[in-house]
């Protein structure tokens, strides 16, 4: 192609380095949060490579075991090449800890990443976030817990800056009464967790974020398009065929988009590290994480151009510029019903299988209809979204009663798939971000276990005693119960037993004596020496007690500790670590916890941190759509401007003009908003009931979603403001010529 | 008998180019102009300054006494609404409305409620025997038609002042001679002063007076006496 013919259809304006300069700056942003996603991806599988080593297992240690090769209490009986190794989640003000027990020999040949010597017991080695949270307490609250730090395990094997981990040395005769100690050879070559829910959320992420970009693209070309009628049709009358100027408008958008790409990728990398601030899954990013290969960055900066270039083509084409100096007439297809099917149909999906589970019936692959019903839904959003515009724009046409009413809403109803691509972005944001806000709203539900008469306080913390000999002895138990009440802020410690034979009425209860449940308050107790509660009062259901057979407590075997506190994190936390520094025997198979502790904490991290990738989502969605929402308004003002100008020539204001502009943008934007939250809502309903089997539903949303949304639909109309401001200058009267 | 429209002294610069170079011209309540002249010669210029569309660099332009060159754009705009009416060559329909839509808008402009207007608009397109195509978008008329809905929607508010640039232009003969009797009629019926461009002799003919505008000045304005 003639560079000159190029120089003349592109350069020339400040309209044009504006209009490159928008694109330029679309793809910057568009690149800089690919590779992020991008970066997390890789950092989310790199991380939990880092950590595998904590997932070490290998045979069971038997107790008792004498036997060639057997584990004895003679640390000698592991030899050079094995350990024995205990893995628990201990707690700290609500942080889970990975601990790991360990005993192994001087000598040993064993390595663990991140630790260059084995500790020995008495000592431990812990992550730097750990060390930093000792430090920042008093020892009986959490340091005590562990012994004398010995090391720091260093980032390498770590899967975050916060990461809590520390590996305690012990003597293997206290780890073989453990009943889930384990014989472990390596901690080199533990397979990985394969692809989490989060990497996926990621790369969906990094491709999605692409969209709004050649959607801006496009916008941005079809502006171009508008703006240099004149010149393209210039080119046309000499010749020029429409493929030659949707070439020289590719060549422009790759040469516009290659800037923007490379700027994307020098700001990524200088983002990098706040990014990595973002908590996900196991806490925030090590930098390094989420740097991209040179590899990754050079093929999202390939694609990103050469996507950018077909857009761009392809939007000049479809403009249809003609040698006669106008654009033809473009009459855009009247959407038909028919593009409410795919929309129907992933509802329909979700739907049919929440029914049929909610009425118990056997549906195979829960998860996948339910994955399968939302892409359904998602897609057939964008589908429907132009119909859905043409009824918006065709009631507000009808209802209106002023001219800028009547003038928008008869504009929206002749162009709604031209209308609908300026908001689509927005759109999809929206519906995405409600469905996620929808399922975080559960999880809050399920960590706030209830507090008041009848139930188990949640400040109390129970520790289930190991099943060993020594654990369960009544007399180092009584003495522990001792130890414990004299803790600062522990108000009572009460003892639930079991009976040992297995058999009559007693058989597989908890049994408490009567003095100490009246001490519990938790009810009205039956007159009897000793009574039996229900299992789940343990998980917050009401206490109900009934007599016991048995008569004195004295025969049975402790089983739980309930260690009532004051309810404050210091007191709870001093109990915690009396029950872990050795003082106190037999509790070491599960560290204590409250309720709130053993609720599912887990899928209230989850689905918050996919609520928090949403809002972030919805921030970056709503930049790139708010661009795009404000040059489209733009575009479609300068495509119009006469008619506009012709509006004011009948006596119309300046307001009035604003008034249709701003409605003609904000109608379809805050209508099919609305239904995006609706239908997100109604989709994470329909998905927590279908894979919870009824189990859980959507509650309100919290203010952050409120905030979210209102923040979209706040700066989506200062773009439109934006646009709005250069009305005046583009319907000057004295600038449009009228024959 | 004062004048409705009176300009003294006009001139307008686009650039170094002076399109009009010191115009005075009075036009009488109900008579009807034809403004012809060659191709640059200032009568788009001179009927934009009369209409208030444009302001001239100097001079000034009364209509009823008042003097439209010194108002606000705000002030001017409601005049034009009120008391001016403008139909072009062609394109001056809005596109996206329907053409009993696009008659109603200078009525919501003024306030009228929407089934009002609406029943105005229809009794206006019957007049110009529009009825069938009231309905349509303007991209479904015929140029005759399209031009009529024009008329429709430039005199549905009962202005004093019609401006036509060159309103038969696009038309053939037979589409053009039936546009120009209808609004001829329909604005002598009213009597509203028309203030018509026009290259062709045979529409000029249709006047009350015809002014010849050449370099920017008036060249010369005759009686034609035809009505």
């Amino acid at each position: 192609m003639n560079p000159s013919v190029v120089r003349l259809a592109v350069i020339g304006s400040r309209a044009s380095w504006g209009r490159l300069l928008g694109i330029t700056a679309g793809v910057a942003v568009g690149v800089t949060l690919a590779l992020l996603l991008g970066g997390a991806y890789q950092g989310l599988g790199a991380r939990d490579e880092r950590s595998s080593w904590m997932y070490a297992s290998g045979e069971y240690v038997v107790g008792g075991d004498t036997g060639p090769g057997a584990v004895t209490a003679d640390m000698a009986s592991l030899g050079d090449d094995r350990v024995a190794l205990a893995h628990t989640t201990d707690r700290h003000e609500g942080d889970r800890i990975v601990r790991l027990d360990l005993a192994a020999p001087t000598t040993s040949s064993v390595t663990i990443p991140g630790i260059t010597d084995l500790p020995q017991p008495g000592e431990y080695y812990a992550s730097p976030a750990l060390i930093d949270r000792i430090a920042q307490v008093p020892p009986d609250e959490l340091g005590d817990r562990f012994g004398t730090l010995t090391g720091t395990i260093s980032d390498s094997a770590l899967a975050s800056p916060d990461s809590l981990v520390v590996v305690v040395g012990a003597r293997t005769s206290a780890l073989i009464e453990r009943p889930a100690a384990q014989i472990v050879t390596s901690f080199t070559d533990v397979p990985h967790r394969a692809g989490t829910n989060y990497q996926t959320v990621a790369i969906v992420g990094a491709i999605a974020v692409l969209f709004p970009v050649l959607l801006l693209v496009s916008i941005v070309t079809g502006l171009g398009a508008v703006a240099r009628r004149e010149r393209f049709a210039t080119l046309r009358l000499i010749g020029a065929t429409p493929r030659t100027v949707a070439a020289i408008a590719a060549v422009e958008t790759s040469a516009t988009s290659l800037i923007g790409a490379l700027i994307g990728v020098l700001l990524a990398a200088l983002l990098g590290p706040v990014a990595a601030l973002v908590s996900v899954d196991d806490g925030v990013f090590f930098p390094s994480d989420l740097a991209v290969t040179p590899l990754t960055a050079a093929t999202v900066v390939a694609v990103t151009v050469a996507a950018s270039a077909i857009t761009a083509g392809g939007r000049i084409r479809r403009a249809g510029i003609g040698p006669l100096g106008q654009t033809k007439q473009q009459a855009e297809k009247t959407p038909s019903l028919l593009r409410l099917v795919p929309l129907a149909g992933g509802l329909g999906i979700l739907i049919a299988t929440t029914v049929a589970v909610l009425a118990g019936l056997l549906v195979p692959r829960v998860g996948t209809l339910v994955v399968i019903g939302f892409t359904i839904t998602t897609v057939g959003l964008l589908v429907a979204g132009p119909y859905l515009t043409l009824l918006a724009g065709g009631i507000m046409a009808r209802r209106s009663k002023t001219a800028a009413g009547v003038i928008a809403g008869n504009r929206i109803r002749r162009t709604p798939v031209a209308t609908f691509r300026s908001v689509s972005g927005l759109v999809v944001a929206v519906f995405m971000v409600s469905v996620f806000a929808g399922a975080a709203t559960t999880a809050d539900q399920s960590v706030a276990p209830n507090d008041g008469p009848g139930l188990l306080p949640v400040s109390t913390l129970i520790q289930y005693l190991d099943s060993t000999p020594a654990a369960t002895d009544p007399a180092r138990t009584e003495a522990a119960r001792g130890r414990l009440a004299a803790i600062s802020g522990v108000t009572q410690v009460t003892t639930i037993f079991t009976i040992d034979s297995g058999e009559g009425p007693d058989a597989n209860r908890l049994l408490i004596s009567a003095d100490a449940v009246n001490d519990l308050n938790l009810g009205i107790v039956p007159s009897a020496p000793v009574v039996s509660v229900n299992s789940d009062a343990l998980s917050g259901a009401p206490a109900v007690f009934t007599p016991a057979e048995a008569t004195d407590v004295a025969e049975l075997t402790p089983r739980i500790l309930l260690i009532g506190t004051n309810g404050s994190p210091a007191a709870i936390e001093r109990a915690r670590t009396a029950l872990q520094a050795g003082t106190i025997a037999g509790t070491g198979w599960m560290p204590a916890g409250t309720r709130t502790d053993l609720a599912d904490d887990r899928l209230q991290s989850m689905a918050a941190s996919f609520a928090n990738l949403a809002y972030l989502g919805i921030g970056v969605a709503t930049l790139i759509a708010g661009l795009s929402l404000a040059i489209a308004t733009i575009s479609a003002m300068i495509d119009r401007r006469r008619m506009l100008a012709l509006l004011r020539l009948l006596g119309m204001n300046l307001a009035g003009l604003r008034r249709i502009i701003t409605l003609e943008a904000a109608a379809p934007l805050l209508s099919v908003m609305a239904i995006s939250i609706g239908l997100g809502f109604l989709v994470a309903d329909l998905i927590l009931v279908g894979l919870t089997n009824g189990g859980r539903s959507v509650g309100w949303p919290d203010a952050r979603y409120i905030g979210a949304l209102l923040a979209s639909a706040v700066l989506a109309l200062a773009a439109v403001a934006v646009a709005v401001s250069r009305l005046g200058k583009n319907t000057d009267l004295a600038a449009i010529r009228y024959e | 008998m004062t004048a409705l429209i009176q300009a003294r002294g006009l001139r307008k610069f686009f650039g170094t180019t002076d399109a009009l170079r010191g115009i005075d011209l009075d036009i009488q309540r109900g008579e009807v102009v034809a403004v012809m002249g060659p191709s640059g010669s200032g009568k788009s210029s001179l009927l934009h300054c009369l209409a208030g569309v444009l302001l001239p660099d100097s001079g000034t332009v009364s209509v009823g006494g008042t003097v439209i060159t010194a108002l606000s754009e705000a002030r001017r705009s409601a005049l034009r609404l009120k008391e001016f009416g403008f139909v072009f060559q062609f394109g001056q329909l809005l596109p996206d409305l329907t053409a009993v839509d696009n008659v109603t808008i200078p009525l919501l402009l003024g306030g009228m409620k929407r089934r009002q207007a609406l029943t105005a608009a229809r009794g206006w397109l019957d007049r110009l025997g529009l009825e069938v195509a009231a309905d349509q978008l303007p991209g479904e008329l015929s140029g005759g038609e399209a031009q009529r809905v024009a008329i429709a929607r430039a005199l549905v508010t009962q202005p004093s002042v019609l401006f036509a640039d060159e309103p038969t232009g696009s038309l053939d003969s037979l589409a053009a001679e039936n546009v120009l009797t209808a609004m001829l009629e329909l604005v002598r019926k009213a009597g509203t002063t028309l203030v018509m461009i026009t290259h062709d002799p045979r529409t000029a003919a249709y006047a009350d007076r015809e002014i010849i505008v050449r370099d920017g000045q008036l060249a010369a304005t005759d009686r034609v006496g035809v009505k």
